[in-house]
């Protein structure tokens, strides 16, 4: 009896269910199924009223030239014995069983490569892989040589132009919707929290990665002849990264960007002689408002990156062209020598690359599950929070500016040092140490930079970490 | 096969990159308020009483309810979870689902439900959408302080409903609260004005040394039992008010906001005459 | 190292394709869908798909009532009320409904449909959808644009 009920009940759920799964509302299981069905239903509708109106016609025209067709079959003798002995049937037969393998070999025109010569040749042959030069150095391979940063910077900025994308489609930046706009994605999209929170954490990171990009650069001494350029090139990267992640800090219109962005503005009116134009220009007036939000999100969303991919398209080009990465001195400059240090990149640089990019997407994509972009309250210009802070990558600025003298402190200093990075490669020139971490030949200029950047990050510490209200000293941890 | 290092890698990397997408693909699949959805549908299955009423329940899909009140430029998204509210058949079931007798007069349609019961409407997960969290500017009311909304609109003729409101605003003539604050051009300005007072943000009010929980209602009741409670240096006295008093000025605290309606949401109090 | 060491620490290649491969395929596969169902919006700022308008009584006999801001009709003849949308079926215009003649006429192209929604004058070539209308607890009818029903359905009065 139990068994009769049970069935009885579980029969009835199917049945419910299955009146669900085609059910034609939308939110239900079935309303895919649903639509794709109907979609079909509507197909037929639409043929049946054609058919029954121009039907007639047509099919008499087909019948026609049918019957027209077969009274000319005895003009065209050759095809009809190769149609009785079925051999056109066999060659139609073998073009069907050959499509798939044809449309293969019509995308990927050479076998996978396995052998060296092969493996050679494919990185001139596919587009993708043409990026890379057909052989590398076994010595730029080694992960604790680079650690991927470049590559991370890369990976990063392909993250940040897909997430933003998307990001755009809900986005309005208005100063009346700005903040709505962002806050009721997370409620009207699917995946928004997603979107946001790893263009978020991929910003952040972009920044984290160009930095210490730079300073492998550095210490390997990678910047030598003939990378100077390059070098070059890489400091423009580096300010418009930091440019782009200011401008997109403006966009959610709440406290902590009006307040960052307002706190920048300030720091940049200081520069001497230009420094009100400057703020005018990037404003669109006199104070943080709708003119800002529009240019900074026009220069965040279009002309940064466009600039930025060409900058990085020439950074690309001229690593192929100065000799790929860097590296020591070859043992000996005989031929086979040089064979012995170098591999095909495909498949030993793809492969590293490939699972360095899938390592780090795994770990963002976590990150971003569990950490949510940070989001205060509705901008308030009347509403000062205390303290107001830049962004962490310009507090350092901040805080050399709270020493007194605005324009030297932010301006001046973190000017000079830009300057300094333009003219590193050509100041020192010496060609000794490329190639190896903390060369001893370089030791002074290695003590130098270091000492720079050393105090630059304590500095950047002190204004994230160590400041509170009315930029007073306090401790992090709450007290003081 | 043995992998070596950068095989073992990339097999790990791919199997956590799977992993958080399945993480991603999880948390949308299990919104909150589905669980609170299909709960409500069994519930009203079994109150239905013809196969008519049964049909229509079975195809309500599963989806984010929302009522757009475009004059007010507020969405309320409450009807996800709060399915019974506005129909007086849901009247026995438990929270969320109970159907709130105040639709009859007050049309889900023009009022929404955040507007008398505050927190942020647009919200579909609970904690966002009953306004909590630090940086809130709209608390949800709760129980008899729900009877504060009425006096957003309402004048006294229709306070009947809301007697703590009524008792409320004659305590603020008894206590003589104008003498030190200003409300609508009555009143000096010695403390705060408490015109908007309502509409502060939860961090603006002053918390002092207080660690414990951050709500409007804790702040003023406790504001009023004891003034010197949040801030030592306060010059207000202390009336030393019975529960009862504190708990009434509350709820006519609470009605001060800064929110105002277009005209015919208002019985017997124009937007800007407050006549008291 | 013994046989009996390497072979713990093997996996056969198959195993070993099968799981980074296959990972690597199916997020990627995951992320794609994620990103195109980000597209597509929960939520819309649009008209409620169930509309509750007057009581059924109140409807004059033979004669239709439209709604404009959710594109739809309510008519009621002597068997009872029914809805239909107001969308032409040819290129979405807004059809009229002419009392005197008791059709629809889209101004557009000059389509017309009875007042049933049977299309009478091309070019529209498909009958106006038919709504099913319910009454609520209030007693009010209640049109839902969201379920489709055949032209003969009526509420009765």
């Amino acid at each position: 009896m139990e068994r009769i009920k049970n069935l009885l009940k579980r029969s009835r759920l199917l049945y419910e269910d299955l009146q669900t799964f085609l059910s034609p509302h939308r939110g239900t299981k079935g309303f895919y199924l649903h639509s794709l069905l109907s979609l079909f239903r509507q197909g037929f509708k639409r043929l049946k009223i054609v058919l029954s109106e121009g039907g007639k016609k047509i099919f008499i025209k087909i019948a026609a030239s049918g019957a027209f067709l077969l009274s000319m079959r005895d003009r065209f003798p050759k095809m009809l014995p190769a149609l009785k002995s079925g051999e056109l049937r066999r060659r139609w037969a073998s073009e069907v069983r050959l499509l798939i393998p044809n449309i293969w070999k019509s995308i990927f025109r050479h076998p996978f490569p396995v052998t060296e010569k092969d493996q050679v040749r494919i990185s001139l042959n596919n587009f993708f892989l043409h990026l890379h030069p057909p052989r590398v150095k076994r010595h730029g391979l080694k992960f604790t040589y680079t650690f991927g940063l470049g590559g991370l910077s890369l990976l990063l900025f392909i993250i940040e132009t897909v997430t933003g994308g998307f990001l755009m489609l809900y986005y309005i930046p208005s100063t009346e919707k700005a903040y709505s706009s962002y806050k009721d994605m997370l409620f009207t999209a699917s995946f928004a929290r997603l979107m946001q929170n790893l263009h978020h954490w991929a910003g952040h990171g972009m920044i984290v990665a160009v930095f210490l990009h730079m300073y492998r650069v550095f210490y390997t001494g990678a910047y030598k002849r003939p990378r100077e350029f390059n070098w070059v090139v890489g400091v423009f990267l580096f300010v418009f990264t930091l440019a782009l992640s200011y401008t997109g800090y403006l966009l959610p219109w709440d406290q902590l960007a009006f307040w960052a962005i307002t706190v920048g503005s300030e720091i940049a009116e200081a520069a001497p002689f230009i420094g009100e134009q400057v703020k005018f220009s990037l404003l669109g007036g006199d104070m943080v408002g709708q003119g800002a939000l529009i240019r900074f999100y026009v220069l965040h969303v279009f002309i940064l990156p466009l600039i930025a991919g060409v900058l990085v398209a020439i950074h690309f080009w001229r690593i192929r062209k100065d000799g790929g990465i860097s590296g020591p001195p070859l043992a000996s400059p005989g031929e086979d020598k040089k064979k012995e240090e170098t591999v095909p990149s495909f498949p030993n640089l793809v492969n590293r690359e490939l699972t360095f990019a899938v390592a780090s997407s795994a770990a963002f994509l976590l990150l971003s599950y569990f950490l949510n972009a940070p989001l205060e309250e509705l901008a308030n210009p009347n509403k000062v929070p205390n303290p107001a802070k830049a962004p962490w990558y310009f507090t350092g600025l901040q805080e050399m500016v709270s020493w007194g003298a605005p324009s030297i402190g932010g301006i001046i200093l973190p000017g000079l040092i830009v300057l300094s990075l333009l003219f590193l490669p050509y100041l020192d020139r010496d060609p000794r140490g490329v190639g190896i971490w903390f060369a001893r030949e370089r030791r002074p200029v290695i003590l130098m930079f270091t000492v720079v950047f050393g105090y630059l990050i304590v500095v950047t510490i002190i204004g994230s970490l160590f400041r509170g209200e009315n930029w007073s000293l306090v401790l992090p941890w709450g007290g003081g | 096969m043995i992998p070596n290092m950068w095989e073992k890698v990339f097999a790990i990397s791919s199997v956590a990159f799977l992993v958080a997408m399945a993480l991603w693909i999880w948390e949308e699949m299990m919104p909150e308020w589905r669980f609170y959805q299909k709960k409500f549908k069994s519930m009203a299955m079994e109150l239905a009483a013809t196969l008519e009423e049964k049909d229509e329940i079975r195809s309500e899909g599963l989806k984010v309810r929302q009522i757009v009140m475009e004059r007010l430029n507020r969405v309320d998204r409450c009807t996800t979870c709060h399915l019974g509210a506005e129909d007086a058949k849901y009247a026995n079931l438990p929270l969320p689902f109970k159907y709130c007798p105040l639709t009859e007069t007050h049309l889900p349609k023009k009022f929404g439900c955040s507007l008398c019961h505050g927190g942020e409407g647009s919200g579909i997960e609970t904690k966002t959408a009953h306004g909590e969290g630090s940086r809130t500017h709209s608390p949800r009311l709760k129980g008899e302080y729900l009877q504060a909304s009425c006096g957003k609109c309402h004048l006294e003729e229709y306070l009947y409903a809301a007697p703590l409101l009524l008792v409320g605003k004659r305590l603020y003539e008894h206590y003589g609260c104008g003498d030190c604050h200003k409300l609508y051009r009555r009143g000096r300005r010695a403390g705060p004005d408490l015109e908007k007072i309502a509409s502060k943000r939860i961090d603006e009010f002053e918390w002092g040394k207080d660690r414990g929980e951050k709500s409007f209602v804790r702040w003023i009741f406790l504001h009023f039992k004891n003034p010197k409670e949040f801030q030592e240096d306060s010059k207000m006295t202390d009336y030393r008010m019975s529960e009862e008093n504190a708990k009434a000025l509350t709820v006519y605290m609470l009605s001060l906001t800064d929110e105002r309606y277009p005209s015919d949401y208002y019985r017997g109090r124009k937007d800007e005459e407050h006549v008291q | 190292m013994n046989k009996g060491d390497e072979k713990q620490k093997a996996v056969t290649r198959r195993r070993f394709f099968l799981i980074t491969w296959g990972s690597l395929f199916a997020g990627t596969l995951l992320s794609i869908l994620s990103s195109i169902r980000f597209l597509f919006p929960n939520i819309l700022y649009e008209p409620e798909s169930k509309v509750e308008v007057e009581r059924p009584e109140e409807y004059p006999l033979n004669g239709a009532v439209f709604y404009p801001e959710h594109e739809v009709y309510l008519l009621r003849d002597e068997k009872g009320i029914y809805a239909m949308s107001g969308v032409c079926t040819h290129l979405a215009c807004m059809v009229k409904w002419i009392d005197s003649k008791k059709e629809f006429l889209c101004s557009c192209h000059g389509s017309v449909f009875s007042k049933d929604g049977k299309v009478r004058k091309p070019p529209a070539k498909l009958d106006l959808k038919h709504y099913k209308v319910s009454i609520n607890r209030r007693g009010r009818a209640v049109i839902h644009k969201a379920i489709l029903v055949d032209r003969d359905f009526r509420l009765i009065v």
